[in-house]
Formats: structure tokens, C-alpha cells, sequence
């Protein structure tokens, strides 16, 4: 810019202030008393949302301090999720900021570089701030949105940035980079300002509740920075991922081994793999996909959509229409999309002499970082990757799941006392009468049709009488009998080693149960046998809720074994029982026998009497 | 921070082995990082915030604050300084818009779903860099569509994703250089399209909702991006930063969404009632600081566009050959032709003297052009056409005045 010219624009710069400020200031003259206060209580709303969110924003660093990202707390445990590139950038452990400007440590426990979601640890305090997860099938295009995080690194106190927009859209699909990684399916579209750095970052409703993740967003040539397109990882895929990211795995996500084209208007099945498990449970090239997971399929982006928030092995409900009109339901398990992921490259440099250096400290330390990432990322994915952490995060649930039930840490010993009706397709046919202990011995007087049974457990071993006969029952006798599975169910989270009878156990990973998302825990005895009980992580709000959904001895329901759901629950003189419970059998849990709750009363103290084996 | 602290922090971010191009999409949405150095050396690559701000007053500072360095700053003021006065509102009007605003009983939502029936996705021929695709909006029941008019038309075939996915070809009816707008008309009459009103829609500091197909983000019947800002200004364009480089110049109504984008061009630009402020025009950008205007082309000159009028041009580029312009005004020249184009004597009953010019006033620009020095103005005052009027803005004490004046022939 030439001298004058300089002289000219600083010379208008000044007008143009003075022109703008007038203008300005005449428009506040014409601002009305109410219209300012109309303004005021909406920005005290939205200041108050913020400072009740903001504690839970994290200024996500690597060990080398490069870079960084954001992150949000969803736990007062510190479970906090980010984006999976943030981690594959920042190292598996690190430095994490939050608004009272106090580092804290994390480390990772689970990632899904498919859906570019990774869930750490935060260390350092006893109950973190947190935020919770949203139900993000009801966020609206036009819904307020706001972005926090550390755009551009730019906080100094480790604040973060808070950014406000509108949803631009919803159902957005976005294809992903190198082999089905980063693909952002359904996601929530904004205006809000996302820039490098937010990603990680919570992008919460007006409610203070995090609806997603944001991690990408579109730009143009001229350089990463906000065009007013943001996407966020919608926070109803990321649930359906945090069973498995609490189990340590690398998730991988789900295909059904079938690509999907419009024909006609019509979903119709282009190319499918043979023999594959869709392929054997009965889809066939030119099949229409009328429904997938219970929703209508009209376009293929609706397809990927819902497919994309999928883990591997999750059983996909599909409706099937033939050529000839005949409609057909399919139940099948997700297989795993491979990764192709790029290891970073580990180069030591040769210590041969003088010739060349030993490494300095500095080298050493980014050496060990690398190997540390290697290392996360060789893990086979679908796999637990850390059995200790597994742990961990099983008995976090165990927790989550007592205080869901209002268990106290130490109950007091008592039995609950059960009148049942049983329904047979839906036809009263008997009556169940059970005394269930807190120490985990019951007994059941079970009286159906022609059937005439006493089961229970002393606390060592399973019985069971039919008639005048006692038998003591085998471990895999016990787990196939949907009596002894109902009852160890109902008082399991009153004992500090739950199903301990059934073996050691472990977060398996996510599941469906009752047709909603759920968190299998798996039991295996000393003979490799194996006992599943599904529990609930979040309610219909969305809000963590842990309550027992089904437990059987079999992964899909199988007939051979028994497989008991659990639903209506509800306090009984401060016990909670699942007021209806059923055996069921079936990828759909095709319901056999209801049991419906009569009447309860609790009795303080265990009669031990009451349950010991009848002896002859 | 400053614009110069935040290119400090920039090369702190690594660029990890992750950030390959996405394969796929026509315009594909990037994954953010920690990452990138692509932001650039310079503070001239740091793009301008969108004109104006939601809060007003504190907006303009801050719009300053981030302009002084820049070279828009010209453009700037000559826009802010050509905007027609807005006319008298009642305060009871914009308490109900505020209201609304933030009332749960959202307007957004309602005006988003009652511009998505209205809208189209425009598929023409794309070559090169040059995107094959746009946004359209319905204006008439017979199934006229205005969208941005551009070398996609080009095609054998246009086609157009209507509201429900239903795709149709479409003929062009007209394209017109000077709108940089297009008429599409499709088989299909529909009940639901967009009035084209004669007179402005919405003011100054009025919500408003973008709509479009920026980025091809949505397919078939997905519904379009929709973004949210205000109104900054109401203006017409006729600074002139490098004469090539506007796709469009007349009236404009300036907003603070981003809509600058990749086939955002014909999206809708609406009022929280529903109401079409205008169509998202032609990208408007400034080589010299990579940034773009995010405006809307008014309501009232696509309806004359659609109605098949000229567009009023007020810029006379015309030499008149045989008749040299005057403004009957004299120039200080003691500073030779470099200095500044201060006023220094007015003749009597001439066109500055009946435009009301005094001595002493600077002027600013004239005919649209920047006028920096003696030199400048003399130079533009040459491509004057005797007869037609023109606007000039002279700096007069603290003041800026925005006059018409009609140049006249030297006798």
C-alpha cells in the first residue's frame, strides 16, 4: 500500500468509525427499555448455561505440549470424551486444562478411529465437573448450538472458547478419510465458529447438554479456518460406542457386507459379499431395504446414516422386501470395517560411537511416546486391549448400577418376598412365590400348569426339586435354568461380587437389549463357560441410568439356554425389583413366559434355615 | 489477542500424517486438527470476521479493531457511507422481532421449514475447478426457479433436486451478466414459492436465515444448511477495490452469515417471518485480502430481473467523445497531483456549487471510484458522461457527505 494511500484509508478509517458510532449510537436511542431487557434475559440465560458447562471443557495437550484439542467431561469420574485424531496426534497420555486453570493428567481408554471418537481418563480430583450427554435425536435445525474448546490453542488460563450458532442440519453424512476412518455419519451441522483446535470440544444445546463432538468441518482453499460449516459427532452414536471404549477396545465399526443402491427410487441391494452372515440370514442381490434398525430406508445417505453409528456386532434388525413383494425380517450381526491405520514411523537414531550422538533426553522421551502409541494402536481391534482397566471400568458400572438401584454400600442383610403371577401368551397359568436374600441365596416355589418346582440357592451350591426328587444342580445346569437366572438378577447388584458363582468377570461391550442400547458384562467359570447379563448405560433422556436389561447364558438368545428380560423397575420398601420379567428366546426376545409382579414384602435379617438344601 | 499474537501461535500446531485429502465428495468438509500451518505467513490471510456483529455497538469496535490493517477498510466505508438512511421503524416492531428471538416459541425453526419447501439443489456441468452446482429458489406457482447465474448452465442438461428428491430437468430461460442471476423453469407448478417483494425486506440489524446447498453437503430431499446472522446493511455497491473482481454491483443487502461459500450462490436469505430478503449472490471476493462479502441480492431486483427489466446501472463508464465533463470546481494543487483532492474554490452556478459543495471538503470518491489523490481525480473525472448524475462523498470537518452531482460539458 502505497504512502498516500495509507493516508487516505487511515484518513476514511476515521470517518468510517465516526459515521459507524453515530449510526450506532442512533440506534440505541430507538432501543427500547423492554427490548434491552428482553436482550439481557436472554444473554443471563445463556451466561448461565455457560458458566454451568464450562467446568467440564477440556484444553486437550499432548506430553510434547504440540498442538492441541478439546475434549468435555461427561462423568464426575473424569470419563471425558475427544476426537480419536486428537489422541492419534496427542499420544495416548497427557496434559488436560480446565476453567479453573489446573492441569490434569489423562490417558486414554478406548478409541474409535472410525467415528473419530476417543473416551480418556482425567486423574487429579475426586468428582470432576461434568456434562451431560444429550439425546441428539431431538436436536432441531435452527436449535441455538454452542461450541466451546481451544480454537487455534489460543487460551492462556486454560478457559475455553465459546462459540454461538444455529444447527444447520441434521442427518448429515460425511465421508471419511483413508480406510473408514473419520467418517462422520448423522451428524449435527453448525454455524457455530469451529476452527483447529475445537476438535474434541463439546458443542452443547441451550440446556447445558453436549449433543456432540466437534471435529471437522468444510473449508475452502484459502486455508483451515471457519467458513460457517462445522460437523459434530452426534452424541447418540457416541453412546452406542461407550460400552465398547469403556472395555479398552479399539471399536471397530459395523458393515453388513452388502452395498445398498437407489433403483427406481428404491433401496435396493447392489453387491453383496456371499455366504456372508446377511447373505445366509437371507438377502439376495435386488432385495429392498424397507427398514433398517426399525427405521423407514428411503435414500442411501438415511442407510449410512444409521449404519455409520454402529459398532461391529451389533444385531442389525433389517425388513426385507423381495422382488415378488414378499417381505421378510432379518436379524444379523454387524461385521467389523478393517482399519488401515498408519503407524507412526519409530526412527532411533544409530548410536555407533562418536560418529553419531547418543540420543538426548528430549529424543528419548518422544521415542517412548511413539513406541506408547505403537503399542495402543496394535491392538487388535474388538478386543480388550487392558484387562485391569477393563476391570476398572466393570466396577465403575457395578457402582453406577447400585446407586441406579439406591443400594448402600454396605446394605443391610435382609429378603425381599415375592408373589408372582405367571402368564403363558399371555394367559394366567400359575403363580411364583420367591424369597430373595441380599447375600445372594433364594428360594423359589414355582407353580405353573402341571409343574411343580422348588429351586434355590444356599449360597454354595444350586438345588432343585421336582415332585420328591432333590438334585443338586451343575454350574451349566444353574445358567440354563431361567428361574436361577431371574432370581440371581434381581438381587445381583446387592452383592459386592455379583453372578460370582457364574465366574470372574468383565465389560464385553455394547449390545441391544429390549430393543435399546445396553452394556454387555460377561461371566466365565473355570470351565470357559460363559454367563451375560445386559444393563442399561443411559435412560430415553439420555441421562446414565444402570439397571439390568437381560442376562442369559447365551450370546442371541439361543433355546438351548435361559434368557430372561427385566423391565418396570421399581422400589418395594426401598428394594428395587424389576416389576415384570420374562423368558424369552430369540435375536427379538420372543417372549415365552411373563412373570408379573403380585405383591412384596421385606423381611429384615436372612433366615438361614430357609434356604438350605431339603434333605430327603 | 491481536491478529499478530494469533500468527505466533499458528506453527505450534504439527500437522499429522492423518490429514490426507478425503476421497470422494465434490467439496469434501476436512477433519479439523490439532493441526495446520496452512493458515499462512501473513495477517492479510486471516480473514475478516463477516460484516457486523449481533451486538451492535461493541461489533463495530471490534470490526474496527480487526479492519485497521486491512485494505477492505476502503471498501468498507464506502459502502457504510453510500447506505440510504434506514427508514423510521416503530419500537414496537423490533421489540416483537427481539422477542421472538428468544422466545422458546422458536422462529427459527418455523422459518427454516417454511423456506426448505421453497428451495431447489441445481445440478448444471462442472469443468475444472469450477463447481457444477448451486442453490435455487422457487418464485412462482408455474415453477420458475432464480438461481445464480454462472458457466455450470453451460450443460447439455440442468437439473434440479426439488424439496421432496424428485428430480427434474430444467430449462434456462435467461441468464443476464449484470444481475449474475438466472431463470430456471421446470415442468412441475407447485403451491409453495417464494413472493419476490418490490420494496426492502427486513433492516438493519433484522435476524436472518440463510439457506443453502454451500458444499453440496445435503442430497436429494435432505434439507438445506441453514445459517443465522443479521442484517448488517443495506447498501449498493459501487466501490470498485479492482474493477474484475465483482461478480456484482448495485443494491446489496450485506449480512453476517457466512454464505460466501461453494454453491451457496441462489440459496435463500429470509426473515424470521419467512420473508425473502434476497437471494445468496455470486462469491465477491478481494484478492488483496482473500476475504469475501456475504450478501444477499434484494428481493426487488430479482423481481425486476424475473420480470425481464434492465438492471438500473448507475455507473456511467461511457466517454462522452466530443464533450469534456466539468464539476465546476477547483482543486487545491499546491501539493502537486500526489496530495490529497481538497476543494478549493467552487465556480459560481456550477454542479458543485448546486450540489453544495464547499471549499475545504476532501473528496472522497466519485462515480464509485476511489478518489486518493489529484492525480485520481482527474483521471475519473474524464470517464464522467455529461448529463447523468453521480454521487460524490466529500469529507467536510468531521463529517462524511454523500451528494449527487451532474457533471456538465466545459464550454
Amino acid at each position: 500500500m502505497s504512502r498516500i494511500e495509507w493516508r487516505l484509508s487511515s484518513l476514511a478509517l476515521c470517518a468510517a468509525i465516526f459515521v459507524g458510532a453515530s449510526q450506532c449510537l442512533g440506534q440505541d436511542e430507538k432501543t427500547s427499555v423492554d427490548d434491552l431487557q428482553a436482550v439481557r434475559k436472554f444473554e443471563q440465560a445463556r451466561a448461565a448455561v455457560i458458566q454451568k458447562v464450562i467446568g467440564s471443557v477440556i484444553a486437550i495437550y499432548g506430553d510434547d505440549r504440540e498442538g492441541g484439542g478439546s475434549g468435555v467431561i461427561i462423568d464426575p469420574s473424569g470419563l471425558a470424551l475427544t476426537n480419536h485424531h486428537v489422541i492419534q496426534a496427542a499420544g495416548v497420555e497427557g496434559w488436560g486444562g480446565l476453567a479453573d486453570g489446573k492441569m490434569y493428567r489423562w490417558s486414554v481408554i478406548g478409541t474409535d478411529p472410525g467415528g473419530d471418537i476417543a473416551l480418556i481418563q482425567m486423574q487429579g480430583r475426586d468428582a470432576f465437573p461434568f456434562a451431560p450427554l444429550a439425546d441428539s435425536d431431538q436436536v432441531r435445525v435452527g436449535d441455538w448450538a454452542m461450541a466451546m474448546g481451544n480454537p487455534f490453542v489460543l487460551t492462556e488460563d486454560e478457559t475455553p472458547t465459546v462459540t454461538l450458532g444455529i444447527v444447520s442440519g441434521v442427518n448429515r453424512f460425511q465421508e471419511g478419510a483413508g480406510s473408514n476412518q473419520l467418517v462422520y455419519g448423522n451428524c449435527i451441522q453448525v454455524d457455530s465458529s469451529i476452527n483447529p483446535g475445537n476438535s474434541g470440544g463439546p458443542l452443547f444445546s441451550m440446556r447445558g447438554e453436549v449433543i456432540g463432538i466437534n471435529g471437522r468441518g468444510s473449508f475452502e482453499e484459502r486455508g483451515r479456518v471457519n467458513v460457517g460449516l462445522g460437523y459434530a459427532i452426534s452424541s447418540n452414536q457416541i453412546k452406542n460406542f461407550i460400552p465398547d471404549l469403556l472395555a479398552t477396545k479399539i471399536v471397530e465399526h459395523g458393515t453388513l457386507d452388502a452395498v445398498f443402491e437407489l433403483r427406481d427410487n428404491k433401496v435396493v441391494c447392489g453387491s453383496l459379499v456371499e455366504q456372508s452372515a446377511v447373505n445366509l440370514a437371507g438377502l439376495e442381490l435386488g432385495d429392498r431395504l424397507v427398514s433398517f434398525e426399525r427405521q423407514p430406508i428411503r435414500t442411501i445417505n438415511q442407510y449410512l446414516n444409521l449404519i455409520c453409528t454402529l459398532p461391529e456386532g451389533w444385531m442389525a434388525e433389517l425388513l426385507i422386501e423381495k422382488p415378488d413383494g414378499a417381505q421378510k425380517k432379518i436379524h444379523v450381526g454387524l461385521y467389523g470395517l478393517p482399519y488401515n491405520i498408519e503407524m507412526p514411523k519409530v526412527e532411533l537414531p544409530p548410536e555407533d560411537g562418536d560418529k553419531n550422538p547418543p540420543p538426548s533426553p528430549e529424543q528419548k522421551r518422544a521415542l517412548e511416546r511413539q513406541k506408547k502409541m505403537i503399542a495402543f494402536m496394535s491392538t487388535d481391534p474388538g478386543t480388550i486391549r487392558d484387562a485391569v482397566l477393563n476391570a476398572k471400568y466393570t466396577n465403575w458400572l457395578l457402582q453406577q448400577w447400585r446407586a441406579s438401584l439406591e443400594i448402600d454400600e454396605v446394605p443391610a442383610p435382609r429378603t425381599i418376598h415375592l408373589t408372582d403371577s405367571i402368564l403363558v401368551a399371555d394367559q394366567p397359568s400359575g403363580k411364583q412365590e420367591s424369597w430373595l436374600a441380599t447375600d445372594g441365596r433364594f428360594l423359589i416355589d414355582w407353580s405353573a400348569g402341571d409343574e411343580q418346582l422348588r429351586i434355590g440357592f444356599d449360597g454354595a451350591s444350586f438345588w432343585r426339586q421336582s415332585g420328591a426328587t432333590t438334585k443338586q444342580l451343575t454350574s451349566v445346569e444353574a445358567k440354563t435354568c431361567p428361574q436361577i437366572v431371574q432370581a440371581m438378577t434381581m438381587i445381583a447388584a446387592h452383592q459386592s461380587e455379583p453372578f460370582a458363582p457364574f465366574g470372574a468377570r468383565s465389560l464385553d461391550g455394547a449390545d441391544k437389549a429390549q430393543n435399546q442400547l445396553a452394556c454387555r458384562l460377561k461371566f466365565v467359570d473355570a470351565k470357559q463357560d460363559w454367563f451375560y447379563c445386559w444393563i442399561s448405560l443411559f435412560d430415553q433422556q439420555g441421562r446414565p441410568h444402570v439397571r439390568p436389561l437381560k442376562a442369559s447364558s447365551e450370546l442371541h438368545g439361543e433355546p438351548r439356554g435361559a434368557t430372561v428380560t427385566f423391565s418396570d423397575w421399581a422400589s418395594c420398601d426401598g428394594v428395587f425389583i424389576a416389576k415384570t420379567r420374562a423368558f424369552v428366546s430369540g435375536y427379538d426376545e420372543q417372549i415365552k413366559t411373563q412373570i408379573r409382579f403380585e405383591s412384596c414384602d421385606m423381611q429384615p435379617g436372612i433366615d438361614e434355615a430357609l434356604f438350605k438344601i431339603p434333605t430327603d | 489477542m491481536t491478529p499478530t499474537n494469533l500468527i505466533d501461535i499458528l506453527p505450534l500446531f504439527s500437522r499429522p500424517a492423518w490429514a490426507t485429502e478425503p476421497r470422494g465428495r465434490v467439496v469434501p468438509s476436512r477433519i479439523l486438527g490439532p493441526s495446520s500451518a496452512s493458515l499462512g505467513p501473513s495477517s492479510e490471510q486471516f480473514p475478516l470476521p463477516a460484516f457486523g456483529e449481533r451486538v451492535r455497538v461493541r461489533g463495530f469496535r471490534v470490526f474496527f479493531d480487526r479492519l485497521y490493517s486491512s485494505f477492505f477498510a476502503f471498501a468498507f466505508l464506502i459502502v457504510t457511507v453510500l447506505a440510504q438512511p434506514t427508514s423510521a421503524h416503530t419500537s414496537i416492531a423490533r421489540q416483537d422481532k427481539l422477542q421472538s428471538a428468544i422466545s422458546v416459541d422458536n422462529w427459527l425453526e418455523k422459518s427454516i421449514e417454511f423456506s426448505q419447501k421453497r428451495m431447489v439443489k441445481v445440478f448444471g456441468a462442472g469443468a475444472g475447478r469450477v463447481n457444477s452446482y448451486a442453490t435455487g429458489i422457487i418464485v412462482s406457482a408455474e415453477g420458475h426457479i432464480v438461481t445464480m447465474q454462472g458457466v455450470f448452465l453451460d450443460g447439455d442438461q440442468v437439473r434440479v433436486a426439488l424439496p421432496d428428491g424428485e428430480l427434474v430437468t430444467a430449462s434456462v430461460l435467461r441468464r443476464d451478466r449484470q444481475y449474475q442471476l438466472a431463470l430456471l423453469k421446470i415442468p412441475n407448478s407447485t403451491p409453495n414459492f417464494f413472493e419476490l417483494s418490490n420494496e426492502p425486506v427486513g433492516e438493519k440489524g433484522d435476524w436472518v436465515v440463510a439457506l443453502s446447498n454451500a458444499f453440496m453437503v445435503a442430497e436429494r430431499e435432505e434439507p438445506m444448511s441453514a445459517t443465522l446472522g443479521i442484517i448488517s446493511l443495506s447498501t449498493s455497491i459501487e466501490a470498485r477495490l479492482n474493477k474484475d473482481s465483482l461478480a456484482y454491483r448495485g443494491e446489496l443487502v450485506l449480512i453476517d452469515a457466512i454464505t460466501s461459500n461453494p454453491g451457496a450462490g441462489g440459496g435463500a436469505v429470509v426473515t424470521s417471518d419467512g420473508k425473502l430478503v434476497g437471494t445468496i449472490g455470486k462469491v465477491i471476493n478481494s484478492s488483496e485480502t482473500n476475504t469475501r462479502l456475504n450478501y444477499a441480492v434484494p428481493s426487488k431486483i430479482i423481481r425486476r430481473f424475473v420480470a425481464g427489466e434492465p438492471l438500473d446501472d448507475t455507473q456511467k463508464t461511457v466517454i462522452a467523445n466530443d464533450q469534456k465533463p466539468s464539476l465546476g470546481l477547483e482543486l487545491f494543487k499546491l501539493g502537486g497531483k500526489t496530495g490529497p483532492a481538497y476543494v478549493d474554490r467552487i465556480l459560481a452556478n456550477g454542479p458543485a456549487a448546486a450540489a453544495g459543495l464547499k471549499p475545504d471538503d476532501l473528496i472522497v470518491t466519485f462515480g464509485g471510484e476511489k478518489i486518493g489523490s489529484i492525480r485520481d481525480y482527474e483521471r475519473v473525472l474524464l470517464t464522467l458522461a455529461v448529463g447523468s448524475e453521480i454521487i460524490v462523498i466529500v469529507k467536510r470537518g468531521e463529517e462524511l457527505l454523500r451528494l449527487p452531482i451532474t457533471p456538465v460539458a466545459i464550454k
